[in-house]
């Protein structure tokens, strides 16, 4: 088959270049102000009425209504994230499921886990933390889970950054 | 006796991705043959520019379906286009 044979399929196959639309990453930013907004409004909107009615932490229905809060804004994000992948390509993909890997998960863990290890095996390591910290043990906890998180996200961060970089 | 150097030091075009895989392609030369920009070439697979100068420079290995979608556009096999580095 000569070249002049393959050339006239091309207008055919041709597709606008797959790139991640702008209306997506707008929908991101408007999604991220929404949510953030929202989420701090329904905590101190629930703040005010517990501290009004004299409730207690323990007593208050805060972290019901924040979960059921986080339960509904999964129903965009969701729906953001499929719209996010489809409009990538396999190259793309590609990046992200080796940053969840290798950042996300092995790298950001062998970082993590020294910080974790002193903790879960001395207490005393742990209670000086937090009586040095002047925080309750619920606030360490909420600590924990957010460095946690904080460290996936920087190591699948700096992962994705790095792959990118080996791949251009 | 197999040449244990890297292989982009033995072949143009190939390298040892991360769990040492490497593939070999000559998707460039095919291209300029038919006079077509990468981003013709990116249009036409529907992928994006830098996933076909990743392919180029053997940096990306495709998937089977992608694979196959160059092959079927160059109207030629895989094997044809890609070979892989023992």
């Amino acid at each position: 088959m000569t070249n002049d044979t393959i050339r006239p399929a091309f207008p055919d196959a041709r597709v606008k270049n797959r790139k991640v639309k702008k209306s997506v990453w707008l929908l991101a930013i408007l999604g991220l102000i929404v949510l953030g907004f929202g989420a701090g409004f329904v905590g101190a909107t629930i703040g005010y009425i517990d501290g009004r009615a004299g409730r207690s932490f323990a007593d208050s229905r805060m972290p019901w209504i924040l979960m059921a809060f986080a339960l509904v804004s999964m129903v965009p994000t969701l729906w953001w994230c499929a719209k996010y992948w489809k409009s990538i390509d396999e190259m793309a993909r590609r990046a992200h499921l080796d940053a969840f890997f290798w950042g996300g998960g092995v790298i950001s863990w062998a970082v993590f886990l020294p910080f974790i290890t002193p903790m879960v095996a001395f207490s005393e390591f742990k209670l000086n933390l937090i009586e040095s910290l002047k925080i309750s043990s619920t606030h360490a906890f909420g600590l924990g889970a957010a460095v946690a998180i904080a460290t996936t996200l920087l190591g699948y961060g700096l992962f994705w950054l790095f792959w990118w970089a080996k791949k251009r | 006796m197999k040449d244990k150097r890297p292989c982009h030091l033995v072949k143009e075009g190939c390298h040892y991705g991360l769990l040492g895989t490497a593939m070999k392609n000559r998707l460039k030369v095919m291209r300029a043959e038919r006079n077509w920009s990468q981003a013709d070439l990116a249009d036409a697979l529907d992928v994006s520019r830098q996933t076909i100068n990743a392919l180029e420079t053997g940096k990306y290995d495709p998937s089977l379906p992608l694979a196959f979608k160059i092959a079927r556009l160059f109207a030629l096999t895989i094997e044809d286009i890609f070979e892989d580095v023992p």
